[in-house]
């Protein structure tokens, strides 16, 4: 079985880069049983939630990864990915916190996102 | 203790949730009642786990089994008795949730609970930001008493 750091870190790396160049792209780690729940608002299928990350309204976004936990899920071999880090859109200068939760499942030699739940952490 | 949370309610658990069925992975697409499970279990955990962790922090591993995966930032507490020692060393707290969000999981009627927000500890006057993802198990134990469990806890300073 596959370490679920190793596996953790690529996929955190791969997502970004890939969210922050063309978002468009994500549609692959999604399926039609995904889920994602984004700021509190709720969508399932790789479609539905590709469509709604690429109609962000912003242009530019880059996200910078402060921490990455992984465990293994249950018996299917799932790795729960969790993640905070910082983003900066557009033009802006002050950065703003984010948390992000990924459960990953195994298929063939890769993994899918089952689970996954995107907050920004506002300040107090 | 107010264990209300760990109830789960028989009428809205469908029996796809039963702890027999192993779920097939292409057939199992969450359903509106698991949703409706998911998001009713994190309205009676949350408040009652921050609840417990401030003011009754000696009675909080009643939620964790030796099984419970625990990441305090970064650093793991392995089994409940460590995790429970870990927790009572801490100082006092006082959590304030901003949000809270949850998902049916995949895995024998797992349910992911994650949370953002502020603490403050002991005399400290400024709080800070963290974020917490939970995933509460079915406890598999006590079948017959559909209660729950967190079975793996995530907590991050933000």
């Amino acid at each position: 079985m596959a370490d679920p750091n190793v596996v953790a870190r690529q996929f955190v790396d791969y997502y970004y880069q890939t969210f922050d160049t063309n978002r468009g792209n994500l549609t692959g780690l999604y399926r039609d049983m995904s889920m994602l729940t984004f700021e509190g608002q709720q969508f399932a299928g790789a479609k539905n939630i590709v469509e709604k990350l690429t109609g962000l309204p912003f242009q530019r976004v880059v996200h910078k990864v402060s921490t990455c936990d992984a465990q293994p899920g249950g018996p299917q071999q799932s790795i729960l990915v969790t993640v905070t880090g910082q983003l900066l859109i557009d033009e802006e200068t002050q950065p703003q916190f984010f948390s992000q939760t990924f459960h990953l499942y195994p298929e063939g030699n890769s993994f899918f996102v089952y689970n996954d739940v995107f907050r920004l952490v506002l300040g107090m | 203790m107010d264990t209300t949370w760990l109830c789960r309610s028989s009428t809205a658990a469908p029996s796809r949730l039963a702890l027999s069925t192993f779920p097939d992975l292409s057939l199992n697409m969450a359903d509106a009642n698991e949703i409706v499970v998911a998001s009713r279990a994190a309205d009676n955990f949350v408040p009652t786990f921050y609840k417990v962790y401030d003011r009754q922090r000696h009675l909080l591993h009643q939620m964790y089994k030796d099984s419970s995966a625990v990441l305090w930032n970064g650093n793991p507490l392995v089994g409940q008795q460590n995790a429970s020692e870990f927790f009572l060393k801490l100082p006092a707290t006082d959590h304030v949730v901003h949000s809270y969000d949850s998902q049916p999981v995949m895995d024998l009627g797992q349910i992911l609970v994650t949370v953002t927000g502020t603490v403050r500890y002991g005399d400290d006057k400024q709080s800070k930001l963290f974020c917490q993802i939970f995933v509460l198990s079915p406890d598999t134990a006590n079948p017959t008493k559909g209660t729950y469990f967190v079975s793996s806890d995530h907590f991050r300073f933000v």
